[in-house]
Order: structure tokens, then sequence, then C-alpha cells
């Protein structure tokens, strides 16, 4: 089938390098086999990238694995740390806090979920919390880390991470990857895109530099602008900013104080929130929030005002709308980064949101006459990712007593999708969860944030009234031992880097 | 089988009765005799483990189900198989593609069966026995006996009935007779009674017709046990499915009810689900939820999706919407997704003419199905939807099967040469040929396990 090779795209273009430019470029230089396309990456200083994006989810491993990136040179390379999870500070009602860690709470038993046993043993214990029972969450309250042992039979087995890590290293260090496979890197600033006065795909683009560049497919990489998607090819965006109201950042780093945390801390506020992301030498801040129902002024004083270390430089303003376009893939051109859509970090999604888009994208790799059965699929999968994501952050505002500000009152009290409902409301009855195939977020990521909210289920399932409640108690005590057995035993999360990935570079 | 998860899932503070009306319907040799992989840990948390069911349930190993000449050209089998491996990290199906290996020769569950014989896949992946999945034959006749033998041993209340019919309907709660006067109540009540629907139908749930087909089943005695599998052929009116528990054949003959020719005749089947399998404090399950026709396992998938679905969803209220919502939308997408595996099978190009064929090739086509068909055609690849009862490998060995060939593959192929592509598949060919013939006839190896397993019971 040697014709085939001859039919796929042998010029592609990536327009961006951002995280997603580069992401992009490492992945396809990677799994493509040598010669079969030549890669051109065009990005513009002048323009510059989005610089945020500094938490990630697990997947993230799976991704440096298949570029074959060793952890500790990129953790070095990126000020990496570990995150066991998020805390989230706020959010149900003022004055608590919650983890929503990685990995699983317990272990199942006899068929039946875990967080069935808890409630029926918070039943008569009810200053039992179910963090008590996630090795990640313990591990990260006592600011300690240790690497999962493939082991199921270990304790550890239980723990997952992902990193912080500074997001314009990420991308230099890809760039440096990607160039070595062959990658070629273009600084200028695209000016206009050209296209076929018939079909409408794109043929070529023109640099400010008067150079033009022919390609047979296109990455849209530009950011927000989507300038190839968008401005070219007139796709239409969703916009969910009805169930999603924050519009706008203020980012700024600031020097770190204290112990490197292994999770991220996201707090909720007036109208919005505000992420505090630990590296090996800064923490990352911002403030998330409505610009309806907040100034920017106010927005900045609360920002510095919550910062636990002296600010490094100003506040950088970032607007954006929630949602993404309706199609992620037009003609000869893929969308892939904030150019095909943006939900708000709090679950740290996005770099995962990137991924999906090169590992869908590559496992449905196209000819060069781009079919539409192609792009069809792709962009059904992706707007259900899209879709999958959106409700599982629109939990987090929907489920909350708050009702001190204009913002909490709309957000408890506004319409959600159907989806979602229905979730909360099985969730509600008697703690069932109800998972789609081929999720993101899986069972212990509902749980941790339905309990942290106070979305307490009325019963327990009846199946688990089989089970005495004595041996419940036994059960779980001697879960919890364990993993505390084994948590007392870990490294610190900051002794931990420092053996094994320690960047020693200071701000 | 409902009666007996119940019993093991609630505490005893439940009280559960089950009421048998007098005959076993007719009904239950259209679950088809078959079971998938899938059911080996739910047969086993009902106490059926393999010893029991080999030893006391007359079943027989199944690798799945020959189709023999379906349509001219398609003839192969449907077999279990854990899934594919990858070559240099993309998928088999690709590299069948580049180099234009038919699927089944790599398949170890199609050639083993196709031999005739079997052997229970190992634990060690280097084996690639060890890829071969199986679910099991049986007369539904045996396991209705040994579940009712089960239950006797439960605190199960059993109550006998001439009839059963509904007595009242108040706001949504359906209140039985037993023999027009014993009045019985319940929270919850399971309506299992198959095609006739006793209780379901009347609760104000539709039965959704799709068609009515015709069945005719018989038993004959074997000298020996059969194949490791079941077989489907196609004639001009209908197909036949052949079963071959222990030392038994079942054959089920579908033909259209308008089918003239008298000696076909069974009983009539329509075919279709209710619009609502859970409706006020009753749920329909199995074919009193929903009739299809055995051309898969998907009958016994069905069935064990019903049972677990409920137990997920035992309801802690009177009113029960949330779970009633739940379970009626899972319910629907599992029976309309296991619909679009037998639609593929029927709706085919330049069917045959006859009243059967016409009838099963017609209705509105899905798009769900259309996608699957246009993704695999274009690239071999077999899109998902939610927690759909057939995994991947079943679709991809249909669709091959079915003679649809991708147009092209995943070019991450190309980046093994292709000389060490065949080189790779050819390997896997030999050491499954090789195997083959080490595996014993399925009969014997039936037989060699029961006499092991009686042995290993009275030690
Ligand atoms: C406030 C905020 C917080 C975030 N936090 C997280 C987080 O914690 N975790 C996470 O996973 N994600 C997070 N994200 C998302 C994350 O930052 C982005 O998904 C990621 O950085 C990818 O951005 P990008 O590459 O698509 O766009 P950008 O970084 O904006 O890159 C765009 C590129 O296009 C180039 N370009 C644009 N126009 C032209 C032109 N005309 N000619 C040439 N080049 C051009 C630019 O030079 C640049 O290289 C956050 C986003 C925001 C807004």
């Amino acid at each position: 089938m040697s014709e085939t090779n001859s039919q796929s795209p042998k010029r592609i273009i990536i327009v961006g390098g951002g995280s997603a430019g580069w992401m992009t470029a490492a992945a396809l230089s990677s799994v493509l086999p040598e010669n079969a396309a030549r890669i051109c990456l065009v990005e513009s200083e002048q323009i510059g990238t989005i610089g945020v994006g500094e938490a990630t989810i697990p997947d993230i491993i799976n991704f440096n694995a298949m570029l074959g990136i060793p952890e500790a040179e990129f953790l070095k390379a990126t000020n990496g740390t570990f995150k066991l999870g998020i805390q989230f500070v706020n959010w149900g009602r003022q004055g608590e806090s919650y983890m929503h860690p990685f990995g699983q709470h317990g272990v199942d038993m006899n068929g039946i979920d875990f967080h069935q046993y808890w409630l029926k043993y918070r039943q008569d214990h009810p200053d039992s919390s179910i963090e008590d029972f996630s090795l990640s969450a313990i591990a990260a309250q006592g600011g300690k880390f240790a690497m999962p042992d493939p082991n199921p039979r270990s304790v550890l087995s239980q723990l997952r991470y992902a990193y912080h890590f500074d997001a314009t290293a990420y991308a230099r260090y890809l760039r440096g990857f990607a160039e070595q496979r062959g990658v070629r890197r273009i600084e200028g600033k695209v000016t206009h895109i050209g296209q076929h006065p018939e079909t409408g795909f794109i043929t070529h683009i023109d640099l400010e530099s008067g150079e033009s560049l022919d390609g047979d497919l296109f990455f849209d990489c530009t950011g927000f602008r989507g300038m190839l998607i968008s401005q070219t090819l007139g796709v239409s965006f969703q916009d969910w900013s009805h169930w999603l109201p924050c519009d706008t950042a203020q980012a700024i780093a600031c020097e770190r104080t204290g112990e490197i945390l292994p999770y991220t801390i996201s707090t909720a506020k007036q109208a919005g929130w505000q992420w505090r992301i630990p590296t090996q030498h800064r923490t990352g801040n911002g403030h998330i929030y409505s610009s309806k129902l907040l100034s920017d002024d106010e927005a900045i004083d609360s920002l510095l005002q919550d910062l636990d270390g002296p600010a490094l430089g100003s506040p950088r303003k970032i607007r954006f709308q929630t949602g993404h376009r309706t199609k992620l893939w037009e003609k000869n051109c893929v969308a892939i980064g904030l150019s095909g859509g943006f939900l708000e970090p709090l679950e740290s999604t996005s770099l995962f949101l990137i991924q999906e888009g090169i590992s869908k994208f590559i496992s449905l790799y196209p000819t060069a006459a781009m079919p539409a059965v192609v792009s069809d699929e792709y962009n059904r999968q992706l707007v259900k990712k899209f879709e999958q994501v959106r409700d599982f952050i629109i939990l987090h505002y929907k489920a909350t007593e708050r009702d001190d500000s204009e913002f909490w009152n709309y957000t408890r009290t506004m319409d959600i999708p159907d989806s979602l409902s229905a979730r909360m409301e099985l969730f509600q009855e008697a703690g069932r969860i109800f998972r789609y195939e081929d999720e993101l977020f899986a069972k212990p990521n509902w749980i941790a944030v339905l309990l942290g909210q106070n979305i307490a289920p009325k019963s327990v399932d009846p199946i688990i009234g089989a089970v005495g409640a004595a041996d419940i108690t036994r059960s779980l005590q001697s879960m919890r031992s364990a993993m505390q057995g084994a948590v007392a035993k870990m490294q610190t999360h900051r002794a931990f880097l420092e053996h094994y990935a320690w960047s020693g570079e200071t701000v | 089988m409902a009666t007996l998860s119940l019993v093991n899932a609630l505490g005893s503070d439940h009280h559960i009765a089950q009421v048998n009306a007098s005959a076993t319907p007719p009904a239950d040799d259209i679950y088809g005799g078959a079971t998938s992989p899938e059911s080996y840990n739910f047969l086993r948390g009902l106490g059926l483990d393999e010893p029991l069911l080999m030893l006391e349930g007359r079943a027989s190993f199944s690798l799945g189900t020959h189709f023999r000449r379906w349509r001219p050209g398609q003839t192969w089998h449907q077999c279990h198989h854990a899934p594919f491996p990858t070559i240099d990290g993309t998928p088999l199906i690709h590299h069948l593609t580049r180099s234009r290996t038919p699927l089944s020769e790599v398949l170890i569950s199609a050639q083993a069966a196709l031999a005739g014989r079997f052997a229970h896949p190992p634990a060690d992946p280097a084996t690639p026995l060890a890829l071969a999945e199986y679910g099991y034959q049986f007369d539904p006749l045996d396991w209705v006996r040994l579940l009712d033998a089960r239950i006797e041993t439960t605190r199960v209340e059993r109550l006998k009935a001439e009839t059963i019919t509904v007595q009242s309907q108040v706001a949504g709660r359906t209140v039985l007779a037993l023999d027009d006067d014993i009045a019985l109540e319940a929270d919850l009540i399971i309506d299992a009674t198959g095609p006739a629907r006793t209780v379901i139908s009347q609760t104000g749930s539709h039965f959704i017709a799709d068609r009515t087909v015709n069945a005719r089943i018989s038993r004959q005695a074997a000298t020996q046990t059969g194949q490791p599998g079941r077989v489907i052929e196609a004639s001009e009116e209908g197909w036949t499915l052949k079963v071959f528990p222990q030392e038994t054949e079942l054959s089920l003959a579908i033909t259209s009810p308008a089918e003239p020719n008298e000696t076909l005749k069974g009983f009539d089947v329509e075919l279709g689900r209710v619009s609502e399998a859970w409706q006020g404090n009753c749920i329909a399950i199995g074919h009193a939820a929903w009739t299809i026709e055995p051309l898969s396992p998907a009958p016994m998938m069905l069935l064990q999706r019903d049972i677990e679905r409920l137990l997920e969803l035992i309801p802690t209220t009177a009113e029960a919407n949330t779970e009633r919502r739940e379970y009626n939308r899972r319910f629907r997408d599992d029976v309309d997704h296991a619909g679009l595996f037998h639609e593929a099978l029927l709706r085919q190009e330049g069917a045959m003419n006859s009243a059967y064929w016409k009838s099963a090739a017609g209705g509105e086509p899905s798009e769900k199905l259309a996608r699957k068909l246009r993704q695999y055609g274009h690239r071999g690849i077999v899109p998902r939807y939610d927690l759909e009862p057939f995994n991947n490998e079943d679709w991809i060995i249909l669709l091959e099967g079915l003679g649809k060939t991708p147009q092209d593959y995943d070019r991450q192929a190309d980046r093994l040469p292709e000389a060490e592509t065949q080189n790779q598949l050819r390997q896997m060919k030999a050491t499954i040929d090789n195997l083959i013939p080490r595996m014993p006839p399925h009969h014997i190896y039936v037989a060699k396990l029961k006499q092991y397993l009686e042995k290993k019971r009275h030690v």
C-alpha cells in the first residue's frame, strides 16, 4: 500500500509555539516515520505565548512517556514538582476545605464501591472524612511524596500523581526535542493565510518577512485568536459562559517562602477563585474572576493580598471565553490548544485536552485529501471530551451553599446541563455515581468533589445493608493505618525532589 | 437469576418472594443457549461456578458463534478474544490491512473453534492461547433447574400461581393478584415473565415492536458433546442456530411468520423493547423488557446487564424517580447498542428476497451503525458509544466476517518495514497452527475436565 504513503500530507505547518504548538510538533516528529512529512513550526516572539498553565493531571505522564522523555530530566528542565491533588478552600462553604486527590479512595470490596462502605462507616463515625482513606491525600497533607509501586498488592500502588511546572520552560524543552527530530522552527509573524478559491482549504501562510510557506495540513496553535480556524475558516464558537461565568485572569508569580507543597491550592473568592501552584523556584498564582462582577483593580488587590511571598513582577491580565469551536478540525486545519477551546484551569485540564487533540489526531491520521469522514469523527470525539470536562467543572460552582455574593448566588441557582443534574441527583439519593465510558474524571474524582462540597447522600446503597458494621469498621481502620504507615515512611516532597530532580535554579 | 442476585445483595431486612407460574415459558430457549466471557464472574456470584456448570449444568464451552454461509462468501467464526495485541505500538488491524492478511488467521479462538478443539486459556501471557476467551453453551432447562435448587436453599418465599394478574394500579404502585384472589403487594416488583410481560404491560409502559419472527425449537440427544461454539447457518427462509451443550444438540430455526413452509413453523416472537423497563414500582428484565434474536450472546449479555443495573440502582425511596430515570436511560442505551451488532448482521446489501430477510433488513437504519461502518471502511477504526456491550474486538471480527475491509490503515504501521510486519504476522500464525493440534477435541476436554472435577469433589 505504498500509494497510501504518497497520499498522506507531506508538508505540515504548525502555526504557534506555545505549549500546544510544541506539544504537537514533538508528538508528530516522534511518532511519524522518518521522512514521512516535513514539519515546520512558525511562532512569533513579538506576539509571545500565554505563559500560564502550570498544573497538570496524571495523564501528562503518558504523553511524556509516549515521547520517551526521562522524568527527572524533564522535571529539572521545567522546575517541576509533584502534584498529588488539589486542595479546594471555601468552595462548598466559607471556612471549609477538602482535598481532591489523584487516585482512588480505599479499596472496593466484594464488588461494592469503597465509598459505600465509607458512607455506612460515617454513620457511626461522623468526624471521619473520605480523604482519610486516600493515600495521595494523606501524603499531600503530610507534605510527603513517593513513587507509586507497580505491585497492585502494595498500598503504594494507590498513589497517583501529576506535575506542576513552568509552562514556558516545558514548551522550550519540547522545542529542543522536536528540533532534534527534524522540526524546522521559523520565527516570524503570520500576516495572511491563503485559501484555495474553490475548496476553501488553506494553501499557504505569508509571513511579515515576505516569506510564504505552502502546506498540506495546518495546525492552528495560535492561542485564543484562532487565526486559522476562526479568523480564516470562520468556524463558530460554542459559548459556555452562562455556566462558567469567569472570563478574566490576573496571573503573577511570587517567591516561595515555605515548604514545597505537593498539591495545588484553589481558593474560592468573592467572584471567582485563586490558584497557588508550587514549582521548584517560585509559586505561581492567579485570580480567575467574572469581570462583570469584579473590577480589575479589586481582583488585583485581592490577588496580591493572598500571596504567600513577595510578588515577582506585576500581575498580567488575560481575558478568555469559555467554550469550544463547534468544529476543532475543519478542512485541512486542526485547532489544538486555546484556539480550539478553553475551560478554566480549575481542574488543570487544558494541557490534557491538547494531549487528547494530538493523540486522537494521530489515531485518525488522514490522507492529504482530508476526507470529511475523518474530521467528522475527530470532532465528535473531541467535543465529547470538552463536554465531559465541562460538567465536572460546573459541579464545583453548582454544589455550593455560598450565598455571600452575587457570583455565588448566580452559580448556586443557575440551570445546569441535564447530564450533570442527573448525576448530582443520583449521588444525592444513595451515593451512586454513574460514569460515562472513556471519561477523564472517574468515580473517585466525582466522589471527592461531591462529598467535599457537601452533597451528602440521603442514604447508603441498600446493597451495603448485608455487610455488618463491625466488619466495615475493622476493614476501614486497617486500611487507614496501612496508609498512615506508608506515608510515615515517605520522604518529604522537597527531599524527594532534591535527590531526584533538583534544578537548583532561583528566581 | 434476578432472585438469586437480589438475595445475595440485599440484607435480611428485605423480604423477597418469587412467584412462579406453572410452566417454564418456551421463551427461555430464545436466549440462545450461550454466554459471553463477561458472564463468568456474574455466574460465579450466583453460585454457578464452572465445576457446578460442568458437573450438573451440562454446560460446554463456547469460543463464539460460527457463521456458515451467512451470505455468499461470508463464513467466519465470531469468536471471543482478549484485546488484540499491538505491533510496534500500532493496533493489529492496521498491520493486517497493510499486509492484506486475514484477521482470522491470527485469532487463536477462531482457529481452535474451527478445529473443534478447546483448552482453558492459561494465565501465562507468553502463549497465544492466553488471548482466547470463552463463554458457555448451555440448555436453559438445565440452568433453570440449577437456579431453582439454589433458590430453595435461601430465605426467598416461593409462591405458585396458575395466573398472575395486575389487581390495581394506584399512583404508580402496582398490586398483583395471584390466581385472581390473593393480593400481593410489594415495594418493588420484578417482571421476569418473558414475552408475556404480565406486569410491565399493565403499567403504562408500551412495547415498541420492531418485527415478528417465528421460532422453532428442537432438542436432540447426541452421543458426544459437539463443537466448542454455536453454529448459525442462513437459508432462504431465515437461519438456524445450533447449540452444543454436553451430549445434546439444541436447534432453533428462525423464520418469518409469513413463511409458507408449514414444517418450519414454531411460535411467533415479537422483537423489540418496552418503552420504559422501569415503570412505577415494576421493573421488567430479560424478555419481559426486550426481545432480540439470539444471533450473538446478546440476550444473555443484556439479561446480565438488566440484573446488574437493577442491583446498582435498588431504590431507597418509594418514588425512586432518580433511580428509575437512570435505569431507563441505561436500559435504552444497552438494548439499542446491542441492536447495532445485529443490525450490522442483518442489514446488508443484496439481501435474499424472502419474507424473513426482507423484513430483517427493513426498518430505519441507525446513524450510530452507519458511523461505525464508515469509519471502519475508511481506516479500520470502530467508534465506540457509551458502555456498549460488544467490545472493539467483537466489532472488528464481525466486520471482517462480513467482508468489510478498511481502505486504508494508520500510517504509524509504516514505521516497521513491511517485511518485518509480515514476518511477525507469519510467526503469530505459525505459533497458532502449531498449538492447535496439541489442544484436545472439545468433547474429550469436557469429559476429562468432568472426571477431574468429580475426583476433586470427592477428595
Ligand atoms: C489563566 C490561565 C491559566 C491556565 N492554567 C492552566 C493550568 O494550570 N493547567 C493547564 O493545563 N492549562 C492551563 N491553562 C491553559 C494553558 O495555558 C494553555 O492551554 C496552553 O498554554 C496552550 O496554549 P496555546 O499554545 O494554545 O496558546 P499560546 O500560549 O497563546 O500560544 C500561541 C502561539 O501562537 C503564536 N502566534 C499567534 N499569532 C501568531 C501569528 N500571527 N504569527 C505567528 N505566531 C503567532 C504565538 O506567538 C504563540 O507562540 C491556563 C490558561 C489560562 C488562560
